[in-house]
């Protein structure tokens, strides 16, 4: 069944782009805003606000887990890593994803035809 | 001086969650921050300009806020957050006092049955009157910090001197009693010591007289 809710669309899209931007390393809260920003070329500006309720829903449901560590003598940063929850919950969400689009370019399409 | 101290100042007073929880954000946030005015500041904006830029990619909405305190708060506080502070107050009132009822009862009664207090001086009822006082103080702090988990500056602090001051309390009572009971034993040592002395001349002389 498709984790896909049209009223929770805007949650879901923000929280499969951060998940999925931690795939494959390690990040703290400003390099995921920035890496999202960038490989959407500024298309998707997740503003900090949104982000760190996101992150932290995230990190308490268990699909995220963070880690501080040290920067420098006077510096903290916490970065977050996916957790094999979350890689798992990202995987299925991004087949989810596949389905929705393909459902909606299916009705879209009718109007270039 | 940090130039983000207005916004983490203003953020810390907005949130409403537990100290430690809450420094945690806005360690996290800060070094946001400053990532945030050094790339715009390395994109050309000025200090000023990078600064109010930085503040702003980081300004959490009122929704927001509340969401970040929604996901920290655990379902007791959630539940708290429902009933209203007046009914509130009052519910934990009851329920500190119906515990402390109930210890004071079992105490009572192990108290008034056990050998070793029936026998013990009239101090130790002074002391135990403060050891009660000041376990039912301990159990609200318990419950404020632990359950209910309200970390704020004035909830640390309140109660603590009252417990030194019982402790203090509690020594001095108990000082006093044992130099009391000292004086009267010695008393009571000092009435009999004739009798005694005879007592022990006597028991010494007894094989000698055999």
């Amino acid at each position: 069944m498709s984790r896909i809710d049209i009223p929770q669309l805007t949650k879901l899209f923000n929280e499969s782009l951060i998940l999925a931007v931690l795939f494959n390393e390690k990040k703290h809260g400003y390099q995921i805003a920035l890496e999202i920003e960038q490989r959407s070329d500024g298309l998707f500006k997740l503003n900090h606000g949104t982000l760190y309720p996101i992150l932290h829903k995230l990190e308490k449901e268990g699909h995220i887990k963070g880690v501080w560590k040290q920067e420098g003598p006077k510096r903290q940063r916490k970065y977050y890593n996916l957790t094999a929850k979350g890689r798992k919950y990202i995987t299925g969400l991004s087949a989810d994803w596949r389905t929705f689009m393909r459902q909606f370019y299916d009705i879209i399409d009718e109007v270039e035809k | 001086m940090n130039p983000f101290k207005q916004t983490l100042q203003n953020l810390n007073h907005k949130l409403d969650l537990p100290q430690p929880t809450k420094s945690r954000i806005i360690l996290e946030i800060a070094a946001d921050l400053d990532d945030l005015y050094q790339h715009y500041l390395s994109a050309g904006a000025s200090e000023q300009e990078a600064i109010q830029q930085a503040a702003d990619m980081v300004d959490l909405s009122d929704e927001a806020l509340e969401q970040l305190v929604s996901v920290h708060q655990t379902a007791f506080q959630k539940l708290l957050d429902k009933i209203s502070l007046q009914a509130q107050s009052m519910w934990e009132r009851t329920v500190l006092m119906f515990v402390l009822v109930v210890i004071a009862t079992f105490a009572t009664h192990a108290m008034t049955t056990t050998q070793f207090f029936l026998e013990a001086s009239k101090f130790v009822w002074g002391v135990a009157g403060i050891g009660v006082v000041a376990i039912g103080l301990s159990i609200y702090k318990f419950y404020a910090f632990y359950i209910k988990r309200t970390h704020h500056t004035r909830t640390l602090h309140s109660g603590l001197t009252t417990l030194i001051l019982l402790a203090g309390f509690s020594i001095l009572i108990g000082v006093m009693g044992n130099f009391t009971e000292v004086f009267l034993v010695q008393n009571k040592i000092t009435f009999f010591a004739p009798f005694l002395i005879i007592l022990l001349i006597l028991s010494g002389l007894i094989p000698v007289l055999r």
